[in-house]
């Protein structure tokens, strides 16, 4: 019990070192991923990686990793509901909400061209392949 | 009389059966199957469209789920252990569409991810798979809809399967039982034995209940929908009709009855009254009898011109009667006219007496006899042939103010003219017959007169010898039967003319027959013959004519004596009711059959070759006109020729 509970401290310290960790399933072909491919894909200005379908998969909107997430990556919350709905009508559906980081992992690995984004201890824990991480500002 | 009435009963009871057969089989047969045509016509629809209904619902249901499973929610499939959205939103529908609907939320691999199971917990996910994924509609008590669930980013990528769990109840919902009508689903015959249990018919057999049945569309092919309605509630207006048919034919049977009764008795009785009275009337001949008058009606009609009918009959009958008795009465008068008219012994005498009488018959007071008829100022005349001369005289009975109490027609008073006119003219007759004789007698009887003194002076003066005397004597003799004769002759005719009056007084008939025998005892005794009386009763104080009464005794008598050889003369004096009979009986030559009406007339004798004796032929005239102006009769019988003869004078006593 003891040593469940330092595990999970020493989890959370880790967290805090390193920050977000952009991440897809193991048997993606994408390797890497820049910073304007991944805000622009989260904006909706793109919708394909390397002419194959992406999904994309969110947080909630007041998840303090959403809100992280995008504080790093510079998207203005303001505008996003804008931007899908532009996106919308254009025919793309916006990123798959899902409720916590674990169902995103799950999410990841049942679907091979899904593209999230969570904690580092986390994806490496379940198996997933990074391919951006961003650090905090 | 009985039949009137049982033919009565017999049209009334074929016109009303014949009534209620036609009724009862059009509404047995005809109406029953139309109405049964109706109800289940009725039913059809309402199967079809509660087929629709459930099908419907079904369809909604499948809808309701394929718009679940294609929900982006979803997605959340793939993350299932870490989110609870999709249990909460499928509850929250569960309780929605109510029902005992469930819903149940496998993976791919057919592991349960979640299910809103509130009450139905002992369900094996497992085999519910299975045959949601083995395209079975059919688990335990649900039928089961399911669906593969995509994810909402790749409608290729199949993330798992919803499962519908719809309770079988549910198709109840669709059946719509109201009032009699029952409703139920049949299952396929390869159905479990939950579903056929939660599917049973109503306790009714089928035979007792019109229905309709019809097969289910897709989803539920092989089940069948049925309506029925029980025959006796369905036919009930029928039976009803069926029942008012059946009471009113049993109270149309006593109205029938009632009504012959009253037919009988209005119509029928009646008549039977007046038939019974024919028959009385025919039984007594009273026309006299008033018919009843039952009614007001056509029969009371009926039966008063019948009573007129009899009036007027019975009045004819009764004119007729008292035409009759007229009739009778003037013949009455007639016969007394005649009479009194016979008995008229002179034309004044027989005039007069005509005038009374036709007074009488007539009875006018204004009854004149004339020479001349003054035909306007009388109302009837009856001649009268007065006088036969060269030219015939007629003189006129007058006759003014005829009451017609009598039949008096004018033939009756062309009889009273005859009979006036021949008594008149048998008068006249008479009269000239009767001062002939009369005449004649006197005219014989002088010069006889003087014969027979003179014959007897010359007797009694003793100057004659003895030839002479003899000579003298037989012209004496001779002279004297002649006046005998002539007496006799003149008696007739006196009798005739009706001069003899007889002087009736009292007299001893012992005497008066002692005399009589006196004066014969001497014939008899000459011819030897017996001759008595005898007296079988006390005839004293007997009213008549002695001296007119011994004549005609003696008369008979010596008659009697006459024609009797030998035997006896025998006289029976007797009384018998209420008349004196004088019965002479003799054994003498007697009268034969033929001459017994003829020994009466004036001059008439038997021609008899054995008879020696010679008469005038007046004796028994005279004694028969003398008996009847003593008003009795005489009556002469014989056995025939040989046999004697019987004479009975009759007198009134």
């Amino acid at each position: 019990m003891k040593a469940i509970f330092l595990l999970i401290l020493s989890i959370s310290l880790l967290t805090a070192e390193t920050s977000l960790a952009i991440v897809t399933n193991p048997y993606n072909s994408i390797d890497r991923i820049d910073r304007t491919t991944l805000k622009k894909l989260y904006t909706g200005r793109q919708f394909q990686l390397k002419g194959h379908k992406v999904l994309l998969i969110n947080l909630p909107y007041d998840n303090p990793v959403r809100i992280e997430f995008e504080n790093v990556l510079g998207i203005n919350r303001m505008s996003l509901k804008r931007c899908w709905l532009i996106a919308h009508y254009k025919g793309h559906r916006s990123p798959k909400v899902l409720k916590s980081q674990r169902a995103v992992a799950k999410m990841i690995k049942s679907i091979p061209y899904a593209i999230g984004y969570m904690e580092p201890s986390l994806a490496e824990r379940e198996g997933l392949k990074i391919i951006l991480r961003l650090d905090r500002q | 009389m009985s039949s009137m009435r049982v033919k009565l009963l017999f049209a009334f009871s074929i016109i009303l059966t014949a009534g209620f057969i036609a009724t009862w089989l059009i509404l047995s047969r005809y109406e029953t199957d139309k109405l049964t045509e109706e109800i289940v016509n009725r039913l059809h629809i309402e199967a079809i469209e509660s087929a629709d209904e459930i099908v419907q619902n079904l369809e909604e249901l499948k809808k309701e789920l394929v718009f679940l499973s294609a929900l982006d929610v979803m997605d959340d499939i793939i993350a299932h252990d870490v989110d609870i959205r999709i249990e909460s939103y499928l509850k929250k529908r569960a309780a929605d569409l109510g029902n005992g609907i469930e819903f149940v939320l496998f993976d791919t691999a057919g592991n349960e991810i979640l299910a809103t199971l509130r009450q139905n917990t002992d369900i094996d996910p497992k085999a519910l798979f299975d045959t949601a994924s083995g395209g079975k509609s059919f688990f335990n008590r649900f039928y089961i809809i399911s669906a593969q669930v995509h994810a909402s980013f790749d409608k290729n990528l199949n993330i798992g399967r919803l499962v519908m769990l719809v309770p079988l109840q549910y198709f109840k919902k669709g059946l719509h039982e109201t009032g009699d009508k029952f409703a139920w689903l049949l299952p396929p015959e390869s159905s479990d034995n939950t579903v056929k249990e939660i599917f049973s018919a109503p306790n009714e057999k089928l035979d007792e209940m019109i229905y309709a049945s019809i097969p289910l569309a897709s989803p539920l092919y092989g089940w069948k929908l049925i309506y029925a309605v029980k025959k006796e509630d369905a036919l009930q207006t029928v039976y009803f009709a069926k029942n008012i048919i059946f009471a009113t034919f049993i109270i149309m049977a006593l109205l029938m009855g009632l009504l012959t009764l009253m037919v009988e008795k209005q119509l029928l009785t009646p008549v039977r009254e007046l038939s019974r009275f024919v028959k009385k009337i025919i039984e007594t001949n009273n026309y006299r009898l008033k018919p009843p008058i039952p009614s007001n009606d056509e029969i009371g009609d009926l039966a008063e011109s019948f009573a007129v009918l009899m009036e007027r009959t019975d009045n004819a009958l009764t004119e007729i009667e008292e035409q009759n008795l007229r009739h009778m009465r003037t013949l009455e008068a007639l016969m007394t006219f005649l009479e009194e008219m016979a008995a008229a012994k002179s034309v004044d005498e027989a005039i007069e007496t005509a005038t009374n009488r036709i007074r009488l018959m007539t009875g006018s007071k204004a009854v004149d006899i004339s020479e001349s008829a003054d035909q306007e100022k009388w109302s009837l005349s009856i001649p009268i042939l007065y006088e036969k001369r060269e030219k015939p005289v007629y003189r006129y009975i007058n006759v003014k103010e005829v009451d017609n109490t009598l039949a008096m027609t004018d033939r009756v008073y062309a009889s009273i003219g005859r009979i006036v006119s021949a008594q008149i003219e048998r008068l006249h007759l008479l009269k000239s017959k009767t001062s002939f004789f009369s005449g004649l007698s006197h005219e014989l009887k002088t010069p006889l007169g003087s014969i027979l003194t003179l014959a007897q002076l010359l007797i009694g003066s003793g100057k004659c010898g003895e030839k002479e005397m003899e000579s003298l004597a037989r012209i004496e003799r001779s002279a004297e039967y002649l006046l005998h004769i002539i007496n006799d002759i003149l008696m007739l005719a006196k009798a005739d003319a009706g001069e003899i009056k007889p002087h009736i007084q009292k007299c001893d008939f012992r005497s008066l027959i002692g005399e009589c025998i006196e004066i014969i005892e001497p014939l008899a005794e000459a011819k030897n013959l017996t001759l008595e009386a005898l007296f079988l009763d006390h005839c004293k104080n007997i009213p008549t004519d002695p001296k007119l009464l011994r004549m005609v005794i003696i008369n008979i008598l010596a008659n009697s004596v006459k024609f009797t050889q030998k035997g006896f003369i025998k006289l029976y004096i007797s009384t018998y009711d209420g008349d004196l009979r004088i019965k002479i009986i003799d054994s003498g030559i007697g009268i034969s059959k033929e001459n017994l009406d003829k020994i009466f007339d004036e001059f008439f004798r038997e021609y008899r070759e054995d008879s020696s004796e010679h008469g005038t032929g007046i004796g028994l005239a005279l004694s028969k006109k003398i008996v009847e102006i003593l008003g009795g009769r005489l009556k002469i019988s014989s056995e025939g020729e040989g046999k004697g003869a019987c004479a009975t004078i009759t007198l009134p006593l």
